[in-house]
């Protein structure tokens, strides 16, 4: 065993060169290894921390909840924690509202109120104040001094004649900064104050909890699980609220998993064809030396061992270097991303800060472990062929072996005359296996590279800002549909009165460079189910207006239909995307049958699904059926307006663009976006990509390089005897370069026709599927001819370089020494 | 008669001070056109840097080496390299035939290398001189040691060069195959006119030369 090792050690020294370049490629893959999980998991777990930061961190709240049933719900198995809030009394003076709030410890933790000074009250005559709420009653106070207070108990009847009591400040909050003219102001008093004021039969809770077992449940579940408690207990759908930012934060998609996995199985695949191929390449000119160990009375398990080991310690050496480099790599890395990209939202600057304050949280020491055992892994896998190869080798053959490749080949057909082309390719043509897989890996790291240019270069961002926005801006309503609190936020009820109407369209065609617009309209419908007769679907259809009509008709994928066909109003168009979410699967020539309002009566149309369209977002704005403006006209009474393209004159565009959102300011449901806000929105999203993808490649690029390296090296290695003789025999000086670099060329040439010949058809086909699943919104096909011409131009300097390095290297040895090489 | 090959005063160490190796200490020799050499010598007296020396691939410390009167040292690298396949051929022990090319194409290497226009007729010529015309196709790893040797010396011959210089080039060969590989070597040189140095500790091939010159210590000790 220590013989083992000790030859394992000792070829380490001797194979210096392959070891370092195996090392790199082995430190590299390391890198990618760590780098990628700890980054694409650090950003999330950052994202987790600032949320769970920032945001209250219950699951659901519940309202209107009796006392028993608080008292019942804080047993439930289901239910970690439990927080009560009960909104005791309030005051208005002027044009504030003073709420008196009573919540206990957990609600206080889950809704992460925290004092400036002081602490939360306790007794009767106890409260906790800001110094907004004082100014707004006109009071001055700090701790400890007794102030007094007017309130409205608030009890099952509404709220209650205003009293007056003397309370003692106990603690302070901060004020919230607040917009607007109506100010609320939040003080909290004790559980005995509240329990004095309210009757205990006319006690309404909320209660905010959390959901047991909720960090291994996809939002689904939590949802379900609070839906059924809520069933269990009888709270009513409209006293539901979930904390919907935060489980919305809290999602991780699993194809976030999928992805990272998908791209570290191309790492270690790449690692694997690079250490195999460089061990594979150099070994072949190690056979005497394995050979003659093996004539001593090695053997097949001792020689597997050594080779073994070998590449053992270099890993051992290699992956460590990696580990410390991809630390840092990883936190320069998610600095730069969470800074460069991010937004600046709260979430955002709270990343940052979490990150400024404590970077190691980024680590974890499973990633490292898998890094580990994934590189080593990457190593052995590479290593099982060669190991195989250097113990077959039978000592005769090694001992006789010249240097030159052992082949089964006893005639060359050959040339006549010979030059230095024939000459090289001669060379080249010897060991076609070897020739082929250095060309191959390295073609494949190219292939890999132009499929991943092809998407990032079809990703537009004018193309796709154009999609979804056709003029220079789009207004539209935003409603809120969900929100049971608000129900006069809902479409339904904002449609009543529709602030995109005549007169604000008169308004703006007043302002100068306004020359058109385009309104698309929007109708709530519910589709009777199909699968079971009761059941109703909610969906809406947009209506296209006349002047999209040709879009329209140029975004159907199946069917046979014009716009002009649906003005008969008995067809309509499907998106594809309805596929999605519809319960059965519904095709061209089906019937739906959908349900509208009208004049306060509920109407029933059975319309034919005409044609399954694509619908780019401009359009369709991700609906799911769609209809002529004029035919939706006639099933709804109301103004159903909910988009409006805007053309504008080019030279008064800012001008315009001004005065529209000074008018809009006023409007409380309108939204305005112009087409360079989401041309500057996708740049920085295909930039996030693109960068991260590029240093991904480049990283890869590396890995491959090394084994170009290893081929360029070993190849004239081992011709070392070879060259010498040709130039005893006559080959200038001048002649030895220009062989060596026709060999480069040939691989520089041999991997750019792989890379190309199969990568830009690849990148054709990725750019399909990305089209067909709307990956990046790609629109149209572009060839990456800038990454092209790079890929070119990185992969000629490379050649050039290291056939100058290489020959340099050459000069260095007499050609005496050359010749006597091998005796 | 004019030497066709002369060296002068030629002096070539190695190391330094106390470890110092006279390779060839202030040697002068010359060789007649047509002539045939045996240099002998033992082991490490310095034969085989003489040879390198003759053969431009080395260059002395100094002194001279004049092939047709012109010092081969006066050129640059890369006019060295073209008046060594236009003059000089070489037969090494080890044969040093290029094994991704076949016997043909070993054979005619100088001239391809020096852009010149291969003389097929006399390359056929000279293969079924030296025997070897039953294999041009195939690849110098399927053929003997002794067969090989003569690709070398085909090879050699092809350019039609001034001198041939070999080193130990029947070594490792048996000694059947030693007779006829110097013994054919010979009748070509005499054929073709040409100049033969041979590095040999073999006596007997010693013998068949003109003339031997004995090497000791980097001096010729006797010619």
């Amino acid at each position: 065993m220590k013989l083992i090792n000790r030859t394992a050690i000792s070829n380490l020294r001797q194979n210096k060169g392959r070891n370092i370049l195996t090392g790199i490629a082995i430190f590299l893959t390391t890198i990618l290894l760590l780098v990628i999980p700890t980054v694409g998991f650090g950003i999330m777990d950052l994202e987790f921390v600032a949320v769970n930061k920032l945001y209250p961190t219950y699951h659901v709240m519940f309202r209107s909840v009796d006392e028993s049933t608080t008292e019942n719900l804080s047993v439930h198995a289901d239910i970690e924690r439990i927080g009560l809030r009960q909104d005791a009394a309030q005051t208005s003076v002027d044009n504030s509202t003073l709420l008196m709030i009573y919540m206990d410890q957990e609600a206080i933790a889950m809704n992460k109120l925290e004092l400036e000074s002081g602490r939360w009250p306790e007794k009767t005559d106890e409260i906790v104040v800001s110094q907004g709420s004082l100014e707004a009653l006109g009071i001055k106070g700090q701790i400890g001094d007794t102030i007094t207070m007017p309130y409205q108990a608030i009890l099952a009847d509404g709220l209650d004649y205003e009293k007056e009591a003397e309370f003692r400040i106990c603690g302070m909050v901060p004020t919230i900064e607040q917009d607007g003219e109506k100010k609320v102001y939040a003080s909290y008093i004790s559980r005995e104050f509240m329990e004095q004021l309210q009757p205990k039969n006319q006690r309404v809770y909320r209660v905010m909890f959390r959901i047991t077992g909720a960090d291994s449940m996809t939002r689904d579940r939590i949802e379900d699980t609070y839906e059924k408690i809520a069933e269990n207990f009888r709270i009513s759908e409209g006293n539901i609220v979930p904390n919907s930012s935060y489980l919305l934060a809290n999602y991780v998609d699993p194809a976030f998993y999928a992805g990272i996995i998908v791209v570290l199985l191309v790492v270690v695949f790449a690692g694997v064809i690079t250490i195999y191929s460089i061990y594979y390449i150099s070994l072949i000119y190690k056979v005497q030396e394995y050979g003659k160990l093996k004539a001593l009375g090695a053997t097949k398990r001792q020689i597997r061992q050594i080779v073994f080991r070998e590449g053992m310690f270099v890993a051992g050496i290699a992956i460590p270097i990696g580990l410390i480099l991809g630390s840092l790599c990883s936190v320069i890395a998610t600095q730069y991303l969470t800074t460069s990209f991010a937004s600046s939202n709260s979430i955002s600057e709270t990343i940052r800060k979490i990150l400024d304050d404590q970077p190691a949280m980024l680590f974890n020491p499973w990633i490292y472990l898998a890094a580990v055992v994934i590189a080593l892994a990457t190593v052995a896998i590479s290593l099982i062929r060669p190991m195989r190869i250097a113990a077959k080798i039978s000592p005769v053959e090694a001992m006789r072996y010249d240097g030159s490749l052992k082949t089964n080949k006893k005639m060359r057909k050959g040339h006549e005359e010979l030059n230095l082309i024939r000459l090289t390719s001669a060379n080249l043509s010897r060991n076609k296996k070897r020739t082929a897989i250095t060309i191959i890996t390295l073609g494949m790291t190219g292939i890999l590279f132009l499929v991943i240019s092809t998407v990032l270069s079809c990703a537009n961002p004018k193309e796709i800002a154009r999609e979804s926005v056709f003029d220079e801006l789009v207004i539209n309503v935003k409603s809120n549909d969900r929100d049971k609190m608000h129900p006069e936020q809902a479409w339904s009820e904002i449609s009543k009165n529709n602030p995109l109407n005549e007169s604000l369209e008169s308004k703006m065609m007043e302002i100068p460079g306004v020359e058109k617009i385009t309104k698309s309209s929007d109708m709530d419908i519910e589709i009777k189910n199909i699968v079971s007769e009761d059941g109703y679907l909610n969906s809406s259809i947009i209506g296209i207006p006349e002047e999209y009509g040709g879009r329209l008709n140029d975004s159907i994928v199946e069917g046979d239909c014009t716009y002009e066909d649906l003005l008969s109003g008995d067809k309509i168009i499907m998106d594809e995307s309805a596929f999605m979410y519809l319960p059965e699967t519904k095709t061209v020539g089906d019937k739906i049958r959908i349900l509208f309002k009208k004049g306060g009566a509920i109407v029933e149309k059975e319309l034919e699904i005409a044609a399954i369209a694509k619908m780019p977002e401009g359009l369709g704005h991700y609906f799911s059926f769609a209809l002529p403006e004029s035919v939706m006209d006639q099933f709804c009474d109301y103004n159903l307006n909910r988009y409006w393209s805007v053309a504008i004159d080019h030279g008064k565009l800012a001008e315009a663009e001004s005065k529209i959102r000074a008018l809009l300011s006023e409007e409380e449901y309108l939204n305005m976006h112009t087409y360079e806000e989401e041309v500057a929105n996708r740049q920085k999203n295909t930039d996030f990509t693109s960068q991260i993808c590029y240093v991904f490649m480049a990283v890869l690029g590396g890995v491959g390089i090394m084994n170009l390296i290893n081929t360029m090296i070993n190849s004239i290695y081992v011709r070392r005897r070879e060259l010498g003789i040709m130039q005893a025999i006559g080959l200038s000086e001048k002649q030895m370069v220009r062989m060596l670099q026709m060999e480069g060329l040939f691989y520089t040439v041999g991997t750019l026709v792989i890379s190309l010949g199969f990568g830009c058809p690849m990148g054709y086909a990725a750019y399909l599927y990305a089209l067909d699943s709307r990956m990046l919104d790609i629109v149209n096909y572009h060839f990456p001819l800038t990454q092209v011409l790079v890929l070119i131009l990185v992969v000629a300097l490379l050649q050039i370089l290291l056939t100058y390095l290489i020959i340099k290297n050459f000069r260095k040895q007499s050609m005496i020494d050359r010749i006597r090489f091998s005796e | 008669m004019k030497s066709i090959l002369e060296t002068r005063d030629l002096v070539k160490y190695y190391g330094t001070k106390e470890n110092i190796v006279k390779a060839i200490d202030h040697t002068s020799i010359q060789v007649q056109h047509g002539e045939f050499v045996a240099i002998v010598g033992r082991s490490g007296s310095g034969k085989s840097t003489l040879l390198h020396m003759l053969g431009g691939l080395d260059r002395p410390d100094s002194g001279e080496v004049l092939i047709e009167g012109k010092n081969i040292f006066n050129l640059k690298d890369e006019e060295l390299a073209i008046f060594r396949r236009r003059k000089i051929g070489f037969v090494f022990q080890n044969y040093n035939l290029i094994p991704s090319l076949n016997v043909w194409e070993n054979i005619v290497l100088p001239m391809g290398l020096d852009g010149k226009k291969i003389d097929k007729e006399y390359i056929q010529d000279l293969s079924e001189r030296i025997g070897i015309d039953d294999k041009l196709k195939s690849l110098p790893n399927t053929l003997s040691g002794g067969q090989q040797q003569r690709v070398a010396i085909a090879r050699a011959l092809a350019a039609q060069p001034a001198v041939i210089l070999t080193d130990e080039p029947t070594g490792n060969l048996d000694s059947k195959t030693e007779m006829e590989v110097i013994t054919l070597m010979k009748a070509c040189v005499m054929e073709y006119g040409q100049t033969l140095v041979m590095i040999t500790h073999d006596e007997t091939i010693a013998q068949m030369a003109d003339r031997i010159m004995v090497i000791e210590d980097g001096k010729v000790v006797d010619q």
